[in-house]
């Protein structure tokens, strides 16, 4: 996968930005941008906050995912808590290496 | 491209999952760097040395940057889990040699964590 310009990449490590995370990618979207986000650990909370559905139904599938060992780490049933959440997007560490390699920018929250 | 991570950790519940994130870009083939600020390592358990050993073997470190910890955390860092030393210009070098910069989790708490968090 090589470098899209167009693509901003976010890493979210904490569970208290949800409502900058929801501003950036309308900002985002707004400016004809794409965005590609992974969840992790705290911040796999995040799936039953209701602004969470906000980002599942407007980022494309292979571009939202979530650490599934940190949602089952803290506590999560993923077939049971997912959120609508499909299979491709309960991912390992692996898919912050694959948002790494493909976004132009990329910042952590 | 492999790229060169540096994570940065102030907050001590963020520190065994800093480590498997780092670790997760390691196997990807990035150089990963962790650097632990004020905090004591969590307790030795088979799961997290395998996670250094193996971050270790993939030519990334994990860092104790000392001058920002009590005299009894910095020996528990440095000889309970051997970590490497690191200064704060140390941490400044490497954050400027890297290509992504990974501010890990919350900031550091002011306040000593209670014993219920055991």
């Amino acid at each position: 996968m090589s470098k899209d310009p167009d693509k901003l990449g976010i890493f979210v490590t904490s569970p208290i930005h949800i409502n900058e995370l929801v501003k950036i990618v309308e900002a985002a979207y707004r400016k004809g941008k794409k965005v590609k986000i992974f969840f992790t650990f705290k911040s796999t909370h995040l799936v039953v906050h209701p602004d969470f559905q906000k980002l599942r139904n407007r980022i494309p599938e292979e571009d939202l995912a979530i650490c599934v060992a940190a949602f089952a780490c803290e506590g999560y049933e993923p077939e049971y808590h997912n959120m609508g959440l499909t299979e491709k997007q309960m991912r390992t560490q692996a898919f912050h290496g694959e948002l790494i390699e493909e976004v132009g920018k990329y910042f952590v929250l | 491209m492999s790229y060169k991570v540096c994570f940065l950790i102030a907050n001590r519940s963020f520190i065994s999952d800093g480590m498997r994130s780092a670790l997760g870009l390691a196997v990807e083939n990035m150089y990963s760097y962790t650097y632990i600020f004020y905090q004591k390592m969590p307790g030795k358990s088979e799961y997290l040395e395998e996670n250094l050993a193996w971050i270790r073997d993939m030519e990334g470190e994990f860092y104790a940057v000392t001058e920002t910890m009590d005299e009894e955390t910095k020996n528990f860092n440095l000889q309970e889990w051997e970590l490497a030393e690191a200064t704060l210009d140390d941490v400044v070098e490497k954050i400027l040699e890297c290509d992504f910069i990974v501010g890990y989790g919350l900031p550091a708490q002011k306040v000593q964590a209670p014993p219920q968090c055991a």
